[in-house]
């Protein structure tokens, strides 16, 4: 459990042609065993801000603070994006990489692994090479290698933004099992606002770049959370409207900006 | 269907071999400049006899395997640390980019004055044929390693020595094993052309000599041979990159 504390954050990338501010005055506070969503336009900063949690980048400005009680467990662990599984390991070595990591013996490692992979499915498919495996399974692996290293923050970056509808549908079921028996702390980006409220506590709306904080709702949905109601219910129509109301203005935005208007 | 075709992929070689013979046999091509295939196994029968063929065969071989292994290994190895070091790089790229436009064969005759006319001459300048395919893909290789690969490495704070065992070094293998390939293609051409011009053994002095001497069918079984040794180091080759890189599906 972990609480994340950004102050005024800022990041500028100086490497282009021209300087680009990706965060400016990022100020957002992620309480402990808290699923937080963050939504906005591409090109926000949220995956920068991400990225800065995952110590993948520095910060330029502001203050970063993440509290993590339990010096024996990772501080975070990131499921990415794209199929960042690695293609030349098997399914087994795959998830049990950020253990490798970690330097736990092997042994030790796939008693971790084995009864998680079979959880998200997997059991089958523990030797499988990712080319045998569809895009569903390749991100339950990779969800799989994060959640068995026992992060205490968790750091998701649009994991289901390759699937179909349908197998999107069911792995944010399970996701939403999943994170229910541990309550680890979790930073998830997506470009869905009906997946944001169907797994977040909180939904942080982010503006055009510079990405700063526009608004955050709190998703009245109670907890341990059936996806299925949640979805029939018309306070969840609601909300996906308000959050569209509150976001239109800076998609527009950020459209108009890679245009060059 | 598909056993008609293979049965027309079968019968076409064997047809072009029936026209070949009889062509020669029937006097339309100068018998003296075109072996007629028959003539050609009969030679090749009693070269493999008499111990001939096995002699140079097995001298272009050693030729080929040593000089493959002395310009392989120090060119991963050299690649790799080009590949992870930006200033290892900025030293031997212009080097590199400087040398390999020429043809190697080329500089065989300084090779033999380093060398001598023996073997070492022949063995260096197939590990210089080597080196430059298999030094350059190693390198690009590494340096193209999928940028996510080392993200996720790096946020699970995996040591560089592991990032190095389990993400570069695999993630390179597959372009570094096409750089192989290639390899082995120029130093067949190699070996042939040296032996050409500056051996007194192996398939291509067996070749030439036998061209000089107009004795065409040992020719043709020269030809015959350097293309069937072609062939099975490919093969070779695949079944060992099968083996090293089992998670491609090709």
């Amino acid at each position: 459990m972990a609480e994340i504390v950004a102050e005024r954050l800022g990041k500028r990338f100086d490497g282009g042609a021209r300087p680009v501010e990706a965060l400016t005055d990022f100020t957002l506070k992620v309480r402990q065993g808290e699923f937080c969503c963050l939504v906005g336009p591409s090109g926000c900063g949220k995956t920068t801000f991400l990225r800065i949690l995952a110590r993948l980048e520095t910060p330029s400005g502001g203050t970063l603070e993440v509290r993590v009680p339990d010096p024996t467990r990772p501080a975070t662990a990131v499921v990415f994006q794209e199929t960042s599984i690695f293609p030349w390991m098997t399914v087994i070595e795959n998830a049990a990489f950020g253990l490798e990591a970690r330097g736990v013996p092997r042994k030790e490692r796939e008693r971790r692994v084995l009864p998680l992979l079979r959880k998200v499915g997997l059991g089958e498919f523990t030797d499988a090479y990712p080319h045998q495996l569809s895009g569903g399974m390749k991100q339950r692996v990779s969800i799989a290698r994060a959640f068995v290293t026992e992060p205490q923050i968790l750091l998701m970056d649009e994991p289901f933004a390759a699937l179909d509808a349908q197998n999107r549908t069911l792995m944010q079921d399970e996701l939403v099992a999943l994170w229910e028996e541990q309550r680890t702390t979790v930073v998830f980006i997506t470009h869905s606002l009906e997946e944001a409220l169907l797994l977040g506590d909180r939904v942080v709306a982010m503006t055009a770049r510079p990405g700063r904080v526009k608004q955050v709702v709190d998703v009245p949905f109670p907890r341990p959370r059936n996806t299925r109601s949640v979805r029939a219910s018309e306070t969840y129509g609601r909300l996906v409207v308000d959050l569209w109301n509150i976001l239109e203005e800076e998609v527009m935005r950020a459209r108009a900006g890679e245009q060059g208007i | 269907m598909k056993g008609r075709e293979r049965l027309l992929s079968i019968l076409s070689p064997l047809l072009l071999i029936a026209a070949w013979e009889l062509t020669v046999r029937l006097g339309l091509v100068d018998g003296r400049f075109i072996a007629a295939p028959s003539l050609i196994l009969v030679a090749l029968w009693n070269m493999s006899v008499s111990g001939e063929l096995a002699r140079d065969v097995g001298v272009s071989l050693w030729r080929i395997a040593a000089g493959f292994a002395i310009g392989v290994v120090p060119a991963v190895l050299l690649g790799l640390w080009m590949g992870l070091s930006r200033s290892v790089r900025a030293v031997f790229d212009p080097l590199i980019a400087a040398v390999y436009p020429i043809p190697k064969i080329a500089i065989l005759p300084l090779l033999m004055v380093f060398f001598g006319i023996g073997e070492s001459s022949k063995i260096a300048v197939v590990a210089i044929s080597a080196f430059f395919p298999v030094v350059i893909n190693t390198y690009t290789g590494v340096a193209n390693v999928d940028r996510v690969y080392l993200d996720v490495a790096q946020s699970f704070g995996a040591s560089r020595a592991l990032v190095f065992r389990r993400v570069v070094f695999p993630g390179a293998l597959p372009v570094i094993f096409a750089g192989i390939r290639l390899a082995l293609g120029v130093c067949l051409i190699v070996i042939v052309s040296a032996e050409f011009v500056a051996a007194r053994s192996g398939i291509g002095f067996l070749i030439w000599s036998s061209w000089e001497m107009l004795l065409i069918d040992k020719m043709f079984v020269g030809l015959l041979v350097i293309a069937v040794i072609g062939t099975l180091l490919t093969i070779g080759l695949r079944e060992i990159q099968r083996r090293a890189i089992p998670w491609r599906n090709e």
